[in-house]
């Protein structure tokens, strides 16, 4: 499995039109973000000032704070908009390269999926997690400039406690992504285009996003307020209550009659484990099924 | 069993699509192809080569029927471990270097060895161009690197769809005697699918011919020649009289070629029997020129085979 791994790897590291545009971008953003306001700030503090409170004020909060590209609703309907595209290029570009024929017979076809879908969602968890770095970096540097304060002063209990946020928000950034992923390479399988791939990826992440407010029209247009309670079962739903059963210790408040909290943390991390679990379950027994004929 | 064959299909049938709009691309082939051989697998292109292969590499689910190597169904993990194949031309990642895609593939195959990768590509003559990226190489280059890529495990079998496919007249010659040095040299099972008839009467000791998803024959190469029906001609005076003994026991036109004095006997009997042809004439007085004896070619008989289900036998398109 290292070696597939390996060869997932390079084959899609290497692309670097694919991941310049598509991964590295983020990252690179900030880091070009950040330049422009510390050049700015050479001429301008007041500038300065009003471009670092695009931050959160605290460096623990902005550190999680990028992984909101893919986690913080109303954010994700466009910000998952480069993630998906390049899951969308990489799960169907094997179709359009035509290389799926050397790759099957040389592995099982599950693994195949697997080890890409592993990849993808690796390659998107390292930028956000520079994206992190850069945003605390460059933060840090215009606070210190202005003379402002970073907050909190980083102790041994501050540190510890930002490292479990942070891995909590990265397992629930991880556990989103890989269900994105899964939907990418399905719609990837039955569509063999990276255009269709990417509109129906992108159609499945809008519609979980807006879900709520989905739910809550078509409970008033058909009168049954009971359909709200499935946005329980969604993966934004349970992401975002995860979040904040994660950041503040209570369940995500809903504006619903039926249901005013979110479910216990327990039932939102086992909903996503499903979403995965059975995503990728269906993504494997169709690609196992499919006759690869180009 | 000890020492199953090294393709062996059983009633492989593939159908693309339901009801009125269902195609069969492939119907009931019955394959064996013993180890060692160089396997012909010849046909007109949209015949089902290329789906047969797709069966035999798992890439496609046959409808029925069932398809083993070395013994085992090609959809059991593992079983195509020691198989090699080039499917439909060549395919890489262009923005790979041709090294770097066979060490992909090697890894994905879990069996990466830098070394095999090296010697292969010395093999097929791409050492020095295996830094450049692949989207800068020609269809020749191409093609021999997806040979390296077949190659790559050291496999039993390797399985070659239009191998010559894209390179010039010599390196066309250079692919026929690595082909056929897989086989002598290194003791591999080579099945190679062509719609190019010579290329498969100068490489193949066995040759399927496929038309329309149907196997219509099936033999050594040879054997399949013999078999045919091969043409005398004669010049002979005085002519109607070499014809009408000839007419006795053959089947006899009269050809004329421009700058022949002499219009030539075209004789349908086999090449075995030309001693008893210019027996007979010489006893009955008449004196022979010139005797040619011309071979029907593989592709000969693939046109009158391919015909044959519309026209009655190979005979029909014969020469």
């Amino acid at each position: 499995m290292i070696n597939l791994l390996r060869a997932e790897w390079k084959k899609t590291v290497w692309n670097y039109k694919l991941t310049g545009f598509l991964v590295w971008a983020v990252p690179v953003g900030v880091l070009g973000f950040y330049m422009v306001m510390l050049m700015g700030g050479l001429f301008s503090r007041e500038w300065m000032a009003g471009m670092l409170q695009t931050g959160s004020g605290i460096w623990t909060g902005d550190a999680v704070g990028a992984w909101g590209m893919v986690l913080a609703f109303p954010f994700t309907v466009l910000s998952r908009l480069l993630p998906l595209a390049f899951m969308a290029a990489v799960f169907a570009g094997e179709y359009q390269s035509g290389m799926w024929k050397n790759l099957i017979p040389r592995n099982r076809r599950a693994l195949l999926i697997l080890a890409k879908m592993a990849v993808v969602t690796a390659l998107i968890a390292i930028a956000l997690m520079a994206a992190s770095a850069l945003t605390v970096a460059g933060q840090g540097a215009g606070r210190l400039w202005l003379g402002w304060e970073y907050n909190p002063p980083v102790s041994g209990d501050v540190f510890s406690d930002f490292a479990v946020l942070y891995a909590q928000t990265a397992l629930l950034g991880g556990l989103a992504l890989t269900i994105l992923a899964a939907m990418a390479a399905l719609a990837a399988i039955l569509t063999r285009s990276t255009l269709a791939a990417l509109l129906v990826v992108f159609g499945f992440s809008t519609l979980d996003s807006l879900a709520m407010y989905i739910l809550m029209l078509l409970a008033r247009i058909f009168s049954l307020p009971e359909i709200v309670n499935l946005y329980r079962y969604t993966p934004q739903c349970n992401i975002d209550n995860a979040q904040s059963w994660f950041r503040t210790g209570a369940a995500l408040p809903l504006p619903f009659e039926t249901f005013s909290t979110g479910p216990d943390l327990g039932f939102s991390l086992a909903m996503l484990v499903i979403w995965v679990a059975g995503l990728t379950a269906l993504v494997l027994a169709v690609f196992e099924r499919q006759d690869i004929t180009a | 069993m000890p020492n199953p064959p090294a393709i062996c299909t059983d009633s492989l049938t593939k159908t693309f699509g339901k009801g009125k709009t269902s195609i069969a691309a492939v119907r009931n082939l019955n394959l064996e192809v013993e180890r060692g051989q160089v396997y012909g697998f010849l046909g007109p292109n949209g015949a089902g080569k290329t789906t047969t292969i797709r069966m035999l590499m798992d890439l496609v689910r046959p409808s029925a029927g069932r398809a083993e190597i070395h013994g085992r169904n090609v959809r059991e993990a593992g079983a195509l471990a020691r198989v090699g194949g080039l499917v439909e031309g060549p395919a890489f990642y262009g923005y790979l270097s041709g090294r770097n895609n066979l060490e992909v593939l090697a890894r994905t195959a879990n069996d990466y060895r830098p070394e095999r990768i090296r010697a292969l590509l010395e093999q097929v003559g791409l050492a020095a161009r295996a830094a450049q990226p692949v989207g800068a190489y020609s269809m020749g280059m191409k093609q021999r690197l997806g040979v390296a890529a077949a190659l790559l495990g050291d496999p039993d079998l390797v399985v070659l769809d239009e191998p010559t496919n894209g390179l010039d007249p010599a390196g066309i010659q250079e692919m026929r005697g690595f082909i056929r040095g897989l086989a002598k040299e290194q003791g591999k099972t080579v099945f190679i699918s062509s719609h190019l008839l010579n290329e498969v009467e100068q490489t193949c000791d066995r040759v399927a011919i496929i038309h329309k998803g149907e196997m219509i024959r099936e033999g050594p190469v040879a054997g399949l020649l013999a078999e045919s029906i091969s043409n005398l001609r004669i010049q002979a005076a005085p002519l109607e009289q070499a014809e009408q003994a000839l007419r006795e026991r053959w089947e006899v036109a009269r050809e004329s070629v421009p700058g022949d004095a002499i219009p030539w006997l075209v004789v349908k009997a086999p090449p075995p029997d030309s001693p008893r042809v210019v027996e007979l004439l010489v006893g009955k007085g008449v004196r022979v020129h010139q005797v040619v004896i011309r071979r029907q070619t593989l592709e000969s008989y693939f046109l009158a085979a391919t015909s044959d289900l519309h026209a009655g036998g190979p005979e029909a398109a014969h020469d």
